[in-house]
């Protein structure tokens, strides 16, 4: 168990700082924006009880205050005024207050640098305001203010750092002789990565602020939680373990040998996932997150009121995508076994030809081609209905029927999809020893009785990764679906990732169709636990 | 390998040479625009951007070709985080989405009368959200009636009589066909539902109406169309209606400006406007869609990005894109040159845009387009009964709805 | 034998034009003057005009972006191969605590559909300031296909006789010698298959390109091909001539790589 601790250190240092870093500059945004917003609503806000007569003597005192502020470099008061009856959405600033007197009464103007970042800043303050329903019948008034800006690029710096410390680490665990000097190095590293970080908060926000109106997005704040959430046992025992001296020595170049993949890989694909648990749990109305709970999950997992073998009901498109995809699968499988075993035959003559030709398909961007198989589908003009009239046969309607279109797409993908397993076999067939057929036929076993006991048995563990990741592919192979049928007839056909397609991209509900994505996901992770049942047998 | 490394040696020299030398510049101003303009419409927008360049010595202007599939995401990720373009080119149907995201400048402050008044007002009100300018238009698209001029000698102006015509034609030769369009598409099914008087929402705040009898009329009479008249080829993709269009073996194909290029050495073919629908006598209207030079909300660069964005927008610039790019744009006095109004084809479908309905802005309108792609497939491709497959549609989209 | 011959060419003639015959739409398109998509029955050009790939080629930037996506394919497969050999040869050779986990966590990773992705890879790769980088793009895409790379790997390795590298142990070779010098090269056919994955997960991908790089000089072919699709209509004969030019270094690759695809293990290579 303490050897779980060799992993822990490389991934945790970097994920801390990274974090730690992010969180920071998150948080201080977010601060940033409420505090500047806050500021501006509330002297607009009081100024608007009073009406447009008091602006001008309550602008001064305004401004009086905010001159006393150190931050302030400037500030205006200004007022929005219609400019054309024609076309009430133009508008005017007129400044009513200024830090430079000689400015009162003056118009905004969008030549002065310094009057610019007054109306950018109306913006974030002002408007605000206007659109709010309270303010709405009075007043068009705000309080804008400029501040110094200084750029500090610390997250990035509290990265390098956790970088840095992550390669030292790993270097000392792949040593033969596992040392003590180099962790103290490390944890100063540490130290100074994340009090850099703590100490630019300030400097960030103020940085920020002229991007203040930025979304103030949840999702993204809950990421990091559950970032940290996860993360927290793994630095536990990461640091832990490694401050104790117990060294995962016997399997350090196990570990080695895996960190960089590994390393890469949780930091572009852990955070992402974490992100769309996060989303799953949020619902966004008019560019405003709120958390709404398991709301996503019940909805999606009551079928939604439907029939449960109704199309778009959650059970019966999931129902479709197990199909689609064993169908699939196994008929990839099989095209692709079998041509790889004739094209493994070293006699065989213009065998890199044939090779490269049945790549096509993989080789083809499958956008434009799912779209020619969809026009040979087609029912007046299609390829497909036209041979078969050729053979006396009545033409289909293909995608009028769930079946026919079914059939159209899993054509369609199987066309796409079979070079891949092809490739995979023709390079799994390599490892299997030749003098075992020769062996074989001198027994003599029949030409399917070589494939039954010698081939099939030994390709198993060589193949057995392309078909459990061709599974995961095309149960979320969105593509197809998506351009020869469409889901046609009713959605019917739609697997359930085009589904999570549809509301995130269609009905711009990001949150429900990360629900639909993290209950995908969490089907093919059963998949994926029954698969491994299936290579542990192999191993052994 | 020592010829080689000569070669090698050599080129270095020569591009040492030939770099001139340093001459302080003075400082640039550099603004940023993403487009997803392609073909002859790109072409002119570049020779827009590019004559305004000359003009400005203090600016550079990097014109970025970004997949239209592609930048309504990148935009999303890019103009939080600071990294968008200083004004980019969209269509409106996002203006409200994105103003509600802060990710657009409001206009405003910025346009005066004189700068509104070079554009027809139909064009500027789609990028007006909650009673804020987002935009400044530069072309508009919406749908109208090509016909062969082989097949038709003069364009139905009512559907009574498109009727007429295609199925005396049908009769003739069944190899021809009489109307082609994508029957299951709400973009090209919004004509016969505003001609019989349905609509999609009731007032600015979307309250859905289009479960209407108007509406359930309109799929009606499509569904008769396709299946009663037999003029509307079955699965009439915009690929299969245009090589049908080409051989000459469709009369009518309802379809928006980009559909010239498709027909470039094409002969005989004409344009009109949408026919009214006889059952109402009301015109058919199209929705109408503006694109739009949008400003970047954290742009650095606000004030230059405002004279490029007003510089764009001229009559003469607009004059290059209507004449090289083929576009309809939306500047009022580039229809009365000569050039111009000598083009049937612009001038059609100018007429086109009097009657035509703004896409709506609203972040609600993009959840209805699927749920009634649904219902029009329901209702006039599987002659299901019209009134429940839109009161389907209803229930989909207010699941939408959260 | 000869007979059966002529059954094994003609299955193969056979599907290998049942294969290309989709395909030659695209060929058709691309040869075309046209930009309308290809409904015809047959994919056979009226008229034959290289207007298309004319067109392709004199776009701005076009070799400098075929050399963008060779430089970030040919890395991200160099990388991918790289660190999933090292990673795969672990994975099967030793046993160590968290071996199955480790292997569950490489399946786990694809599991998750990437539709929502885009905005926390977009935000990360910003942080590591690698936006409009051929280096942010390898890093994605390596780590893409990383997964299946070791997965195969290892399942290769899984095949190979121990025999061999115990008998080198003996001999006195260390242990990245006896990976170096004896598991890679017995790997070869693996290694093939796991650098053209590798190779073509990096080479048609567009939407994270597109979104991730911001400069045309800096995109790579596919962005360039994909900008030809339209709201409402698509420049077909662009597109096709543009997947055509996409599609022939993917063969050359495979040409290349497939002289790999030759047994690895020779019949003398076991003992026992």
């Amino acid at each position: 168990m303490k050897n779980v601790a060799a992993l822990g250190p490389c991934l945790a240092v970097i994920f801390a700082t990274a974090f730690g870093a992010m969180v920071v500059d998150r948080y201080a945004s977010h601060r940033a924006l409420e505090n500047g917003q806050a500021f501006a609503l509330h002297l607009a806000a009081y100024l608007a009880q009073e009406g447009d007569v008091a602006i001008a003597q309550e602008g001064d005192v305004a401004i009086a205050q905010l001159r006393a502020h150190p931050a302030v470099q400037s500030a205006a008061l200004v007022k929005v005024v219609a400019a054309d009856a024609r076309y009430p959405f133009l508008r005017r600033l007129e400044v009513v207050a200024h830090t430079d007197p000689s400015r009162v009464g003056t118009r905004l103007l969008a030549s002065s640098e310094d009057d610019k970042r007054v109306a950018d800043l109306v913006h974030i303050g002002g408007v605000t305001a206007l659109s709010d329903r309270r303010f709405q019948a009075g007043v068009g008034s705000a309080v804008v203010t400029s501040m110094p800006i200084t750029r500090v690029g610390l997250p990035v710096f509290g990265l390098a750092i956790g970088a840095l410390a992550a390669l030292l680490f790993w270097l000392d665990l792949v040593r033969k002789q596992p040392t003590s000097r180099v962790r103290p190095l490390i944890g100063a590293l540490l130290c100074v990565g994340t009090l850099f970080t703590l100490l630019g908060w300030r400097i960030v926000a103020i940085d920020r602020l002229e991007g203040a109106a930025r979304s103030t997005a949840d999702p993204i704040a809950a990421t990091f939680l559950l970032a940290v959430v996860v993360l927290l046992p793994l630095v536990g025992t990461g640091v832990l373990g490694s401050m104790r001296g117990v060294g995962p020595s016997p399997h350090r170049r196990a570990y080695a040998y895996v960190a960089p993949a590994l390393v890469g890989l949780s930091l572009l694909v852990v955070l992402p996932f974490l992100f769309g648990v996060a989303l799953a749990f949020t619902s966004e109305v008019d560019g405003q997150t709120t958390f709404v709970g398991l709301d996503h999950f019940i909805h999606i997992l009551s079928s939604t009121g439907r029939r449960l073998t109704e199309p778009l009901s959650f059970y019966f498109t999931a129902a479709v995508t197990i199909a689609w995809t064993g169908i699939n699968v196994a008929l990839h499988l099989a095209i692709g076994l079998a041509l790889a075993l004739v094209l493994s035959d070293p006699l065989l003559r213009f065998r890199g030809l044939y090779r490269v030709i049945l790549i096509v398909p993989w080789a083809v961007p499958s956008y434009i081609t799912a779209l020619v198989w969809k026009g040979m589908f087609n029912q007046q003009y299609g390829l497909i209905n036209h041979l078969l009239l050729k053979f006396g046969l009545e033409p289909v309607a293909w995608f009028s029927g769930f079946f026919t279109a079914f059939v159209a797409n899993v054509t369609t993908n199987t066309w796409l999809g079979f070079p891949f397993m092809m490739v995979t076999a023709l390079g799994a067939l390599q490892s299997i020893p030749k003098d075992l057929y020769e062996a074989a036929r001198i027994d003599g076993a029949s030409a399917w009785q070589q494939f039954r006991h010698v081939t099939l048995p030994l390709l198993r563990p060589a193949l057995i990764p392309a078909v459990l990741l061709g599974t995961v592919w095309t149960f979320n192979m969105f593509n197809v679906i998506y351009l020869v049928s469409g889901g046609a007839p009713n959605h019917a056909t739609d697997i359930l990732v085009t589904e999570a397609y549809r509301w995130a991209f269609e009905q711009d509900r990001y949150g429900y169709a990360a629900a639909y994505s993290v209950l995908i996901f969490l089907l093919l992770l059963v998949w994926g636990l029954f698969a491994q049942r299936l290579t542990r047998a192999d191993e052994s | 390998m020592r010829g080689r490394r000569i070669a090698w040696a050599l080129g270095v020299c020569a591009c040492s040479a030939a770099t001139p030398p340093a001459v302080p510049d003075p400082p640039r101003t550099e603004l940023t625009v993403w487009h997803s303009y392609r073909g002859d419409e790109r072409l002119a927008f570049l020779a827009t951007v590019s004559a305004y360049d000359a003009t400005r010595p203090d600016l550079d202007v990097v014109l970025v070709a970004v997949p239209h599939d592609a930048l309504p995401d990148k935009l999303g990720v890019a103009i939080p985080r600071g990294n968008g373009p200083d004004v980019f080119v969209f269509a409106h149907d996002r203006v409200g989405d994105w103003a509600q995201r802060s990710y657009l400048e409001p206009l405003g402050f910025l346009t005066d009368a004189a700068l509104a008044e070079r554009f027809y007002d139909e064009t500027l009100s789609p990028l007006v959200y909650r009673g804020d300018l987002y935009g400044l238009p530069l072309a508009f698209k919406c749908l109208a009636l090509y016909y062969d001029r082989t097949l038709v000698t003069e364009p139905a102006r009512t559907t009574d009589a498109l009727i007429a015509q295609t199925t005396a034609l049908r009769a003739r030769d069944p190899a021809v066909w009489g109307l082609g369009y994508e029957v299951d598409s709400l973009y090209f099914h919004q004509p016969f539902l505003d001609g019989f008087g349905g609509a999609l929402y009731s007032d600015e705040r979307d309250t859905l109406a289009f479960d209407s009898n108007e509406a359930a009329a309109s799929l009606d009479f499509v569904r008769g169309l396709l299946v009663d008249h037999k003029v509307i080829p079955n699965e009439a993709t915009s690929a299969l209606v245009s090589s049908l269009f080409l051989k000459h073996s469709l009369a009518y194909v309802v379809s928006g400006p980009w559909f010239r290029a498709e027909l470039a050495g094409h002969e005989g073919w004409g344009v009109a406007p949408l026919p009214i629908v006889s059952a109402t006598g009301r015109p058919s209207r199209p929705f109408l869609g503006v694109e739009g030079l949008m400003l970047n909300r954290y742009s650095k660069h606000k004030t230059a990005a405002f004279e490029l964005m007003t510089a764009l927008t001229t009559d003469d610039a607009a004059f290059v894109r209507s004449q090289t790019g083929g576009q309809l744009v939306a500047n009022r006095q580039v229809y009365l040159r000569s050039e111009v109004r000598d083009d049937p084809f612009a001038q059609v479908f100018r007429a086109q845009l009097g009657h035509s309905v703004a896409l709506s802005n609203r972040p609600h309108m993009r959840r209805m387009w699927t749920p009634l792609k649904d219902a029009l497939s329901r209702a006039i491709v599987h002659g299901e009964d019209p009134a429940a497959a839109l009161r389907l549609a209803r229930t989909r989209v207010e699941e939408g709805a959260p | 034998m000869r007979l059966r011959d002529l059954v094994v060419h003609a299955g193969l003639v056979a599907t290998s034009l049942l294969t290309l015959f989709p395909a030659l739409w695209v060929v058709s398109m691309a040869f075309r003057p046209s930009q309308s998509f290809d409904t015809s029955l047959l994919p056979i050009p009226e008229v034959i005009s290289l207007d298309n790939f004319r067109d392709l080629f004199s776009r701005p930037h076009f070799f400098r972006q075929l050399g963008n996506s060779l430089l970030v394919a040919g890395l991200t497969t160099a990388i991918g191969v790289m660190f999933s050999c090292t990673a795969a040869y672990a994975f099967s050779r030793f046993r160590f605590p968290g071996r199955r986990a480790g292997l569950l966590a490489l399946l786990v990773t694809q599991m998750f559909p990437g539709t929502l992705m885009l905005i926390p890879l977009y935000a990360l790769i910003e942080s590591l300031g690698l936006l409009n980088r051929s280096a942010g793009l390898v890093l994605v895409y390596s780590t893409t296909a990383i997964p299946f790379c070791v997965w195969n790997l290892k399942g290769y390795f899984d095949t190979l006789p121990r025999e061999l590298e115990e008998s080198a142990m003996m001999d006195g070779a260390g242990p990245f010698v006896v990976f170096w010098r004896i598991v890679l090269p017995l790997s070869r056919p693996a290694i093939a298959v796991t650098a053209l994955f590798s190779f073509l997960t990096a080479w048609n991908e567009f939407i994270l390109a597109a979104t991730f790089l911001s400069e045309e000089q800096a995109y790579t072919l596919p962005v360039t091909v994909q900008s030809f699709v339209g709201a409402f209509s698509t420049e077909w004969g662009h597109f096709a001539a543009g997947a055509l030019v996409v599609s022939l270094p993917v063969m050359a690759v495979f040409f290349a790589l497939q002289r790999h695809l030759v047994g690895g293990l020779t019949a003398g290579g076991v003992k026992g």
